[in-house]
């Protein structure tokens, strides 16, 4: 299968000191990947690499075969969509106009949305659950429901591929698992890829068909979640090791969502 | 769905082709009046007609030569800086920035007043437009500089104070510097900004670059609107930067450049406009752009009939009261972001 997109060796500077050194990483069609590191570890900036939105000082990110930086803005916008750590919403905009924004690739020149930017915006705001906050100004939404807003944002633009940036930071539980459901049944059903960083290294390993662990501006490891958190790589590189089993403290781990036994989560 | 408290406040919005509709027909109204009299009264009026009884010749040539001038230019510094204040503001993402406060109106009027100091404007016209123009364009310039690769709201708003700084005291060196009072006097009267004794000529010197100005500001509006996510996710949805910078700068700096060096500097219009206008436009940065247009055109020519009418003894100058009536605006807004901030 072939990778439409991927870095090879990149290397990327900040103030002289590598910030990611000699990186290789390839996304395939249909895979749901875990980004996963330590804190300051490249993973952000590797996502903004791949996004062509960080310039590498050696190496070189492919999209579909072509150099990132060859590609037309729009249509490079078309094919690859993002979604950033920190959503801005500069101004108080209803959430259904916000979403909307996702269609700006599609859209010809001085032309509004057309009814299949509507579709599409309205399976975006669907799928991430803010349908019901479709007519509430953005900055008056809680952190978790702007955080949604902008993952539907993102799923809006309907690209083949999509990488996300701590999705799930300040989401509630219920909505952590619908939405990495959502990113892999979006690779396993739609036929799309996904990169997804991630600190859950649970929701990780169980959502994620693959994993890329990037340590100190390397790749540490790459492979099924399997082979990648071992307890002593957990341990080299995280200072972290599994708990026994039953915990010593009380705990409930790990949950399910209640309403979505059936279909998307962990039944695969 | 239900309503809750976070919704009350808010307030419907209009449909957008009746709120251009709206402006649009504001400022046909203002142009009416402007043209209608010097100093709008039921005796003036009569007046006029009678005069267009008796001497319609004269009549007209009152009407093409003093009024008409007067109503086109105030329509075309109103659009200016509707147009550029609302282009500012999506771009930094800040309703407190306008041409006035990044700096490009003082560095306008500086390029303008070297025009008159070495009377390159006497013996070519075009010069002073070109001299506005230009005096904007380094302003912006030395902007940019200023902010290098941070261009956060507050370097810019900070480097906008240098800037303006600066064209302020190289201006006043050079009225210090002025030969005679009275070329000094000329110099401190036209800044105050007026649309009062222009004629058409100074329409046709400034309106090419003018236009020029507009169309690069107009062709903004996707990417201000892609700005509102921010700067990565809107380069993610393929917007280019560097490309937007370059476009706001000219297009301001054309503009408003050429509409300095004809009516002087008429601050804060291009700060009220948008802001007042941002929520009937649901927030949007593109829909606000020719809203802010036509209502920056609409509110220069009713403050400009209102100075003609209301000036008790010598008429007013236009740039005195919106500076008057700007500022206490600027500091409610200023407590307004302070307030939302804290």
């Amino acid at each position: 299968m072939t990778a439409p997109l991927e870095a090879r060796a990149i290397r990327v500077e900040r103030g002289g000191r590598p910030v990611l050194d000699r990186v290789d990483f390839a996304l395939r069609t249909g895979e749901c990947v875990g980004l996963i590191g330590p804190n300051g570890a490249g993973k952000t900036t590797l996502l903004r690499a791949l996004l062509g939105l960080q310039p590498v000082s050696a190496g070189r990110v492919l999209l579909e075969d072509r150099p990132i930086e060859a590609w037309e803005p729009s249509a490079r916008a078309r094919r690859l969509a993002y979604l950033p750590q920190q959503g801005g919403q500069a101004w108080p905009v209803r959430v259904e106009r916000f979403v909307s924004l996702g269609r700006l690739p599609h859209l010809e020149p001085w032309r509004g949305p057309g009814p299949t930017d509507r579709e599409a915006v309205s399976r975006a705001m669907a799928a991430a659950d803010v349908t019901a906050l479709a007519d509430r100004p953005v900055t008056a939404l809680s952190g978790g429901e702007q955080a949604r807003v902008h993952l539907a944002r993102a799923l809006a633009v309907e690209a083949p591929l999509l990488l996300a940036d701590e999705p799930t930071a300040g989401l509630d539980p219920y909505h952590q698992l619908q939405l990495m459901a959502r990113l892999r049944a979006l690779a396993r059903r739609d036929g799309r890829a996904v990169v997804v960083v991630l600190h859950d290294l649970t929701a990780a390993s169980r959502f994620c068909d693959r994993l890329c662990l990037l340590n100190a501006g390397a790749v540490a490891a790459d492979g099924p979640p399997r082979t990648v958190l071992t307890p002593e790589r957990l341990a080299a590189v995280y200072g972290v090791t599994p708990a026994p089993h039953p915990l010593p403290e009380s705990a409930v781990l790990p949950w399910r969502c209640i309403d979505e036994t059936r279909r998307d989560d962990d039944a695969a | 769905m239900s309503a809750t408290i976070l919704d009350a406040p808010r307030r419907a919005e209009p449909p957008f082709g009746l709120l251009l509709a709206g402006l649009g027909a504001a400022a046909l109204v203002a142009a009416g009046i402007g043209l209608l009299g010097d100093r709008l009264s039921a005796d003036a009026v009569a007046g006029f007609a009678a005069l267009l009884g008796t001497h319609p010749d004269a009549a007209w040539d009152i009407l093409i030569e003093v009024r008409l001038p007067r109503v086109l230019l105030g329509a075309m510094v109103g659009v200016t800086l509707g147009l550029s204040g609302a282009a500012l503001q999506g771009w930094l993402r800040n309703p407190l920035a306008e041409p006035g406060l990044i700096g490009a109106s003082a560095a306008a009027a500086l390029g303008a007043v070297i025009a008159f100091y070495f009377g390159i404007a006497d013996w070519l016209r075009f010069a002073l437009p070109a001299g506005g123009t230009l005096g904007a364009l380094v302003g912006l310039g030395a902007l940019l500089l200023l902010v290098g690769r941070d261009p956060s709201t507050l370097t810019v708003i900070l480097a906008g104070v240098a800037v303006s700084a600066f064209a302020a005291a190289l201006t006043q060196l050079a009225l210090n510097l002025a030969p005679s009072p009275y070329a000094a006097l000329e110099v401190i009267t036209w800044m105050m900004g007026s649309l009062a004794n222009r004629s058409l000529e100074h329409l046709w010197l400034a309106l090419p670059l003018t236009l020029v100005g507009w169309a690069l500001l107009a062709g903004t509006g996707r990417a201000l609107e892609a700005l509102t996510l921010g700067e990565d996710a809107a380069r993610s949805l393929g917007v280019r930067l560097d490309r937007l910078r370059w476009r706001i700068i000219l297009g301001v700096g054309l503009s408003v450049g050429a509409a300095v060096s004809v009516s002087g500097v008429i601050g804060f219009v291009g700060l009220v406009v948008p802001h007042l206008l941002r929520p009937l436009c649901g927030y949007s940065p593109s829909r606000l752009l020719p809203a802010s247009a036509l209502g920056g055109a609409a509110l220069v020519l009713v403050a400009d009939a209102a100075v003609r009418t209301l000036s008790p003894g010598p008429e007013l100058k236009l740039g005195v009261v919106t500076a008057l009536i700007g500022a206490p605006f600027f500091l409610m807004l200023l407590r307004d972001v302070r307030r939302r901030g804290a």
